[in-house]
């Protein structure tokens, strides 16, 4: 009886209710899409910040050795991580003269790109 | 109705469905994405914490660094050393103390530029301390504990960082020790009638047999007094040999042929660190005012003569290990005299005495609970070897059995019938309680004395010694000198204690002390009561550490006629016992390197040989090549360079040399150098020196030595040339060169007449610091020019 009905319906939708109904489409999928998409990047980032810490972690204990091992040009030159994605600078700061043999240094963690993407201060112990 | 009519209803159903899909998948969406940023807040924040944690690794290695600044070798300098544990627990206190270490609060730098993290260290703990006695380091582990905050965009919390690290120092064998009246490696040796005295304290390494298994001791030196010789050291005595009197079968006789008795005496005013006290010949004694320390025996081995302790006797050594597999390396107290002299009247009024309580950790002969040798001869491992199963009475002997009216300290049972499935020492209880007495010692019998005066002393020891040699054994049974109070007596021991004139045998039935046993029921006079312990074991609870050293206290406190105590004394010796005790620990060590200034002793076992040997190394200085001795040798030969008037060296002098006309000025101060030990230095006036000498210092009758001594000795290489300062010429004693050590050859310094040497003593007892060379070296300054005494500060200070 429907099937007929509709078979039978000769009008079809007018120009008013097809733009009614794109708009509201446009109107709720807009939003949903944005906020998958915007979930996917955070996701991404989210990744990323994990290796990052992580990388962080790595890089902080090889300068510590480093330094304590006083291979200083190594610590300076040798910083390439570029197959996790990254590379760092350290720079040394001026010594603390209430603390003997102690190396202050800022390290920045980058990304192949050069972006800035974690920076810490270290105080490190060595013998002399 | 309504319900048919929306299901039935064809119109209008599209647009509820779809706001209801719509609102589902924006929830969806909605969590989604809180989750995500929820995700993406927390990894920061792990970064963050990162950071708070870099922050607390960077506030350790910053301690670190403090704390090695802290042990630099010339900020160590003003801790005092009194063994391994001890400077160690010294060391992290001095942390604990600097204020900008512990519970300073300090910003660090972290995360981005700017950005300041707040640290603090909680604490510094110690954890471990080793003592690497090959290359002389202790090695002591620091428990770091930080807390640090961070506050940026997140809050990271107090995060805590602990890190545990190892430092070393060099063990501070003391560069420059304090100078003594007598600092000597040879023996100090006192002979012929004379009455002389050293005010200050004395350091003497001494003699020692050449096989120390074997058992005679009369091959020792140290401080030895004899024929006739009375010395009086007003100060402290640390020595590595024994403090004694007498030569064994001495045999000097008179003009009608006669024994003539030996009659020395030693007196000290204040403590004895030895070896051991020990008395050979007739009539001789030793008196310690205050505390004796021992690594052997104290024993008795003389007629008619006295050992007496007025305070503490403290028996260190466990006869544990190597070096405890001959009697001597276990500490005891032991009248062995009437045994040696066959129970001869003199041999009877022969006695031991302490005034205080009586610390034994050793035993004459080391047996176990079933009495047997707990370190057999070697090769006599079997049961049934009669040197392996002779079991004794420990710790303190002899015994006086009264069927047989005859001394033990070995009483012969068979240990594979006698006593199967008991305890050796409960059979003795048990079978002997009655029987046994012990009249050699007498512990806690008289009041101690607290003035330490001449004048004082002397009345005082010649009533004790009177009532000490009191008729023999027979009468005193039944008229015993004056019995100490029930409450009194205190002390420790491993199994049975022949004193007073009875036998405090343990208490076999108390297993509960952790290690601990105690002289218990006495046969004969006592009760039970009597031991202060009791209580302990009425309790039948264990006997824990702060017990004892609370017992302790409270005895001090309780025996008002002591001296004013030095409380750090008892605080440093009371743990170290404990740990003695407990096996945590080697006690003995601190006390030994006490007396090893110059040299240190070790039992050795040669490869091949089965007979122990005895090996004497000059302490070394720490990350030199010399040691200490040569090290002032040096350094005073040196000052001849100074061309001061007052700088006498005497090495090329020819024989022996007459100091009187060398420094002959008695209003000046003098640094006498002597570098050629044939050269014997020669005082009979007085005369106000520092000396040196490679060889051997004799004073006479008239000597009066304002100052001190640094003397080796004569060594012997095949003979008695050489300096006892070179390697491997410190004479070891046996037959073939004994008499070089009864007549005074191989000492450092002799006194052959009645004579003075005028230093200082330390204050109070021999912890304290010592005083003597700041004030001597003031006097010297005020006679002297300014230059010389400037440079004596700078290598004795």
């Amino acid at each position: 009886m429907s099937r007929k009905l509709l078979r039978s319906n000769k009008k079809g939708f007018s120009l008013v209710e097809l733009i009614i109904t794109v708009t509201l489409l446009v109107t709720v999928l807009l939003p949903i899409s944005i906020g998958f998409i915007s979930a996917a990047a955070i996701n991404k980032q989210s990744k990323e910040q994990l290796k990052l810490n992580s990388i962080t972690r790595i890089i902080k204990e090889e300068v510590v050795d480093k330094v304590q091992s006083k291979d200083l040009n190594n610590v300076i030159d040798n910083t390439d991580h570029s197959s996790e994605g990254y590379k760092y600078d350290v720079t040394f700061k001026p010594d603390d003269p209430n603390y003997q043999n102690v190396a202050i240094c800022e390290v920045k963690i980058k990304n192949l790109s050069g972006k800035v993407m974690n920076v810490f201060d270290l105080s490190i112990y060595y013998q002399e | 109705m309504k319900k048919n009519l929306l299901w039935k209803s064809k119109k209008g159903i599209s647009l509820p469905m779809i706001l209801i899909v719509i609102t589902v998948v924006l929830s969806m969406v909605v969590t989604l994405l809180s989750l995500s940023v929820q995700q993406l807040k927390t990894i920061k924040s792990d970064n963050h914490i990162e950071h708070t944690y870099f922050a607390g690794d960077s506030m350790i290695e910053m301690t670190i660094s403090k704390i090695y600044s802290f042990l630099d070798p010339t900020n160590l300098n003003s801790i005092p050393y009194n063994g391994y544990q001890d400077y160690a627990e010294r060391i992290c206190a001095g942390l604990n103390n600097e204020p900008d270490i512990v519970k300073s609060k300090k910003s660090i730098n972290t995360g981005a530029s700017g950005q300041q993290a707040i640290s603090i260290v909680k604490s510094l703990d110690l954890v471990e301390v080793v003592l690497d006695d090959v290359n002389n380091k202790i090695r002591f582990k620091l428990r770091i504990n930080t807390s640090t905050d961070y506050h940026t965009g997140y809050k990271s919390g107090s995060k805590e960082t602990i890190a545990i690290k190892e430092f070393e120092v060099s063990v501070p064998v003391d560069k420059k020790p304090k100078l003594a009246a007598i600092n000597s490696i040879g023996d100090l040796v006192a002979t012929g009638a004379m009455e002389s005295t050293i005010t200050g304290d004395v350091k003497v390494y001494g003699s020692a047999p050449k096989e120390p298994v074997k058992v005679e001791q009369e091959f020792y030196g140290g401080i030895f007094s004899q024929r006739d010789a009375i010395l009086r050291i007003e100060g402290n005595a640390f020595v590595r040999s024994f403090i004694r009197t007498g030569i064994k079968d001495d045999d000097r006789v008179n003009a009608l042929n006669e024994i003539v008795p030996d009659n020395s005496r030693i007196y000290i005013t204040k403590s004895a660190i030895a070896q051991g006290l020990h008395s050979f010949g007739y009539g001789s004694f030793i008196y310690v005012h205050k505390d004796a320390y021992t690594f052997d025996d104290v024993e008795m081995n003389a007629e008619d003569s006295a050992i007496i302790i007025n305070r503490n006797l403290f028996a260190l050594e466990d006869g544990a290990g190597t070096q405890g597999k001959f009697h001597d390396n276990s500490s005891a107290m032991v009248n062995s005299s009437p045994l040696y002299f066959l129970n001869s009247e003199g041999s009877l009024k022969s006695r031991i005495v302490v005034n205080g309580p009586v610390y034994l950790n050793g035993g004459t002969f080391r047996v176990n609970d079933n009495g047997l040798l707990l370190y057999p001869p070697l090769g006599l491992t079997a049961l049934g070897d009669i040197n392996y199963g002779q079991p004794q009475i420990e710790d303190g002997s002899i015994g006086w059995y009264m069927e047989e009216e005859a001394p033990y300290y070995t009483k012969f049972e068979d240990p594979n019938t006698d006593f199967i499935g008991k305890s050796y020492h409960a059979y003795m209880y048990d079978n002997d309680k009655d029987k046994v007495r012990g009249y050699g010692n007498l512990i806690q019998a008289f009041d101690q004395r607290t003035d330490d005066r001449d004048s004082a002393i002397k009345p005082f020891i010649d009533v004790m010694v009177k009532n000490a040699m009191k008729d023999g054994y027979s009468d005193a049974i039944l008229s015993f000198i004056d019995r100490p109070s029930d409450k009194k007596i205190m002390g420790i021991t491993d199994y049975e204690i022949a004193a007073n004139g009875t036998m405090y045998f343990m208490d076999t039935n108390d297993e509960s002390i952790s290690g601990l046993k105690r002289p218990t029921s006495t046969a004969g006079n006592y009760s039970d009561a009597y031991l202060n312990y009791q209580k302990i074991h009425k309790n039948g609870s264990g006997y824990t550490k702060q017990q004892w050293i609370d017992d302790w206290n409270n005895a001090i406190d309780g025996t008002k006629d002591w001296d004013s105590l030095d409380q750090n004394a008892y605080t440093k010796i009371i743990p170290a016992i404990f740990n003695k005790l407990t096996g945590d620990n080697d006690t003995s060590g601190p006390l030994y390197e006490l007396t090893e200034q110059f040299v240190k002793r070790t039992v050795t076992y040669p490869v091949g040989s089965a007979k122990a040997g005895v090996q004497h190394d000059l302490v070394t200085i720490p990350g030199e090549s010399t040691n200490i001795f040569s090290s002032y040798n040096k350094e005073l030969f040196d000052l001849e360079s100074l061309n001061d008037p007052y700088f006498k060296n005497v090495s090329s002098e020819a024989g022996p040399v007459d100091l009187s006309t060398i420094a002959n000025e008695t209003d000046k101060y003098y640094v006498i150098y002597n570098n050629t030990p044939e050269n014997d230095l020669i005082i009979n006036s007085k005369i106000n020196a520092l000396i040196f000498t490679t060889g051997r210092v004799i004073l006479r009758d008239g000597g009066d030595l304002r100052g001190c001594i640094i003397a080796a000795g004569k060594g012997y290489d095949g003979g008695v040339s050489g300096s006892q300062s070179e390697a491997g010429k410190i004479p070891k004693i046996d037959s073939t060169n004994y008499d070089y050590l009864n007549d005074g050859t191989f000492a450092g310094v002799k006194f052959e007449g009645s004579a003075k040497i005028n230093f200082a003593p330390r204050d109070n007892d021999w912890s304290d610091p010592e005083t003597a060379p700041d004030v001597f070296f003031e006097e010297f300054a005020l006679s002297n020019s300014p230059a010389l005494v400037s440079k004596l500060k700078t290598i004795f200070n």
